[in-house]
């Protein structure tokens, strides 16, 4: 079957082609068909990148300097505007983080949904109102035939996330693409958005890439993870796995980073230092520098060990005692 | 923010689309406070046409010729209520106002206020042709301004600098040597065909244009970067649907705003076009009758002008409030 991404050797950079700022170095990432990712890490650590560059989205100045990305078998870098317009939308859905910046103010809701379909099917945005209200209806909206006709800043945070969801799964995409699509919103409504993505995605046998540094929400929808750090994909592996048995440092920090209600703890396992920002990404492992366990050979790039059902990309991997916190995490995925 | 427990009750997310009462009351509140900006605005505009008109000379004296006798003069004063106190004339001409009540040309003899709208239609006309020129021309050059490569970008720009620095009556000038003197496609001057119409619109547009496409490509640039033009090509939109579906439109509301305050500088212009084409607006006889001391006529024509600019500017807000439904619920 058909992955419904690969992203191989994926490299980003922005900014004057002499003096490039690279954003992303060498990612790959399979998102199997019927089967949710999570693409977790700190911001600028490149995921957001990864997911709209791979898409053609990342905006003027940002540009794929080499690698592949395919959806479902389908070619995007290098590939014309015809067949990135028929892959965004139709084979991809994407959810954005912001719901209220990215809806168009304009336009009423229902004919915002209305043109992705007609921008796929054809024929007038009028004509495509009963499946406008389906997909409402589908995400949760209440009174979909009424809301249809509102704007977006007479919605809620909450149902405006619905609506762009409801938006992206107006052609019934193989795969769904959303980024941070819960940070944006309040802490009541993010468990129902997340209901709303997860029906999509389980109930559906829908893929999904979810791009987002909330490793609960993670722990709730995704059979797989990926963590990026500096650019580059540092652990790779199903979500209990990686929970259970973190291989990466970094990976260990970050779930044990995690305020945890239940665990009792006093303190926070805070990890020491910064993300590094692009274009000062340390040479070797990137992240030796605030590496708890990291030696002489870390100034050289770590090599990848596989593991179990994943990888990750350390010179010492799993060589840290499990934290309470991740143990904690067990429960949880 | 209550968002329901149960995710399909979501209370308090919006108010329903058409709130009966509240918003018809809203409506006319805002009619009424219109209303009040109107008059204000009219009233400012009469007292200082008043007072300024009475500064540039004695009616009196134009009426009753160089040659009169003192006591000719006086009866002329006392027949047009100019022996009055200031503050009696002015309430007078008010009261006149209000009973629309210009007084007759001095010339004519017909009525002032009839004399000044029958020009009315004829500018009415020139400021449409414009406006639809500088829309039509505009919107595509801001584009191009915008989005166009760096050489499209420097011809478009430098042109629009051009257009914005050569004066009106300057263009009218090479407008009339080049296509009536030279070439002879078009009359130099007149009015009433279609004909005599294209070099006053041209004149009277070229400065338009620029603005427009100087506002459309700030517009833009300020839209450029909205989450949701991401999201219209994640859709599956082209480039250009991105554009003049979503990105146009919402750099639009602006722009309106702009052209509407735009059509009252415009008037201005059209008096300097008018007088250059002899073209038979209200502008030309407005300034026909300032060269004759008509002063019914000025005043008609002054406030009939001044009727017009607040009415476009009403007319623009409401178009606004069509144009972004944000604004509508915003400022009640």
């Amino acid at each position: 079957m058909t992955a419904a991404l690969e992203i191989d050797d994926l490299w980003v950079e922005a900014g004057d082609p002499d003096d490039p700022l690279v954003l992303v170095r060498g990612v790959s990432l399979t998102v199997a068909a019927a089967s949710v990712v999570g693409l977790v890490g700190e911001s600028g650590s490149g995921k957001t990148v990864t997911c709209m560059a791979s898409l053609g989205l990342a905006g003027r100045g940002v540009r794929i300097t080499g690698g592949s990305v395919r959806a479902q078998g389908i070619e995007l870098v290098g590939a014309d505007e015809r067949t990135l317009m028929r892959v965004r939308g139709g084979v991809v859905g994407t959810v954005f983080q912001d719901p209220l910046s990215s809806l168009n103010p304009l336009q009423r809701i229902g004919d915002q949904i209305a043109e992705a379909v007609m921008l796929h099917h054809g024929g007038r945005r009028r004509s495509h109102h009963a499946r406008v209200v389906e997909l409402l209806a589908k995400v949760g909206v209440p009174a979909p035939e009424q809301r249809a006709r509102a704007y977006p800043h007479e919605l809620s945070g909450g149902l405006r996330q619905r609506v762009a969801i409801a938006m992206a799964l107006a052609n019934d995409p193989a795969l769904l693409v959303a980024d941070e699509p819960t940070t944006a919103l309040d802490v009541t409504v993010q468990a129902q958005v997340l209901d709303v993505i997860r029906s999509a995605t389980r109930d559906e046998a829908r893929s999904a890439l979810i791009v987002t540094h909330d490793l609960g929400l993670v722990a709730e929808v995704a059979d797989r993870v990926a963590v990026m750090y500096a650019g580059q994909i540092v652990e790779e592996g199903p979500v209990a796995s990686v929970f259970q048995d973190p291989q990466h440092p970094y990976t260990r920090g970050l779930l044990a980073s995690r305020p945890v209600l239940a665990a009792g703890r006093r303190r926070l396992g805070a990890m020491v230092g910064r993300p590094p920002l692009p274009g000062s990404w340390p040479a070797g492992c990137a992240f030796a520098p605030r590496c708890p366990v990291a030696t002489g050979a870390c100034g050289e790039a770590p090599p990848i060990r596989t593991s179990d059902q994943g990888w990750s990309r350390c010179w010492h991997p799993g060589s840290g005692e499990t934290t309470a916190t991740s143990r904690a995490e067990e429960g949880a995925a | 923010m209550t968002e329901g427990v149960v995710a399909s009750v979501d209370p308090g997310a919006t108010a329903p689309p058409s709130a009966g009462r509240g918003r018809r009351g809203r409506r006319a509140r805002r009619l009424g406070a219109m209303t009040v900006r109107l008059l204000l605005t009219l009233l400012g505009l009469l007292t200082l046409l008043f007072f300024l008109v009475r500064l540039s000379g004695d009616p009196a004296g134009v009426l009753a010729g160089p040659s009169a006798t003192p006591q000719q003069l006086e009866a002329v004063r006392a027949g047009l209520g100019l022996d009055e106190p200031l503050l009696a004339q002015y309430a007078a001409f008010l009261g006149d106002v209000v009973r629309l009540d210009f007084g007759t040309s001095v010339f004519s003899g017909e009525s002032a206020l009839g004399t000044a709208l029958g020009a009315l239609p004829a500018t009415l006309v020139l400021l449409v042709t414009t406006m639809l020129v500088s829309v039509a021309v505009g919107i595509p050059c801001g584009v191009l301004l915008d989005r166009g490569g760096r050489v499209t970008r420097a011809v478009v720009g430098t042109s629009m600098t051009l257009a914005q620095a050569v004066p009106t009556f300057v263009l009218g000038i090479l407008l009339i040597y080049l296509f009536a003197v030279r070439l002879g496609w078009l009359p130099a001057f007149g009015s009433g065909t279609a004909a005599t119409l294209v070099m006053p619109t041209l004149a009277l547009a070229t400065f338009a244009i620029a603005r427009t496409a100087r506002m459309v490509a700030a517009e833009l640039e300020q839209v450029e970067d909205q989450d949701f033009l991401r999201t219209a090509a994640a859709k599956g939109a082209s480039t250009r649907r991105v554009l003049w579906r979503h990105a146009l439109p919402n750099a639009f509301p602006a722009v309106a705003a702009a052209l509407v305050v735009e059509i009252s500088y415009l008037i201005s212009g059209a008096v300097v076009v008018e007088v250059l084409f002899a073209y038979d607006g209200i502008g030309k006889e407005l300034v026909d009758a300032i060269f004759a001391r008509d002063y019914p006529v000025v005043q008609a024509c002054v406030f009939v002008i001044g009727v017009f600019v607040v009415v476009v500017n009403v007319v623009g807000d409401g178009l606004l409030r069509a144009l972004d439904p944000r604004i509508a619920r915003a400022r009640a």
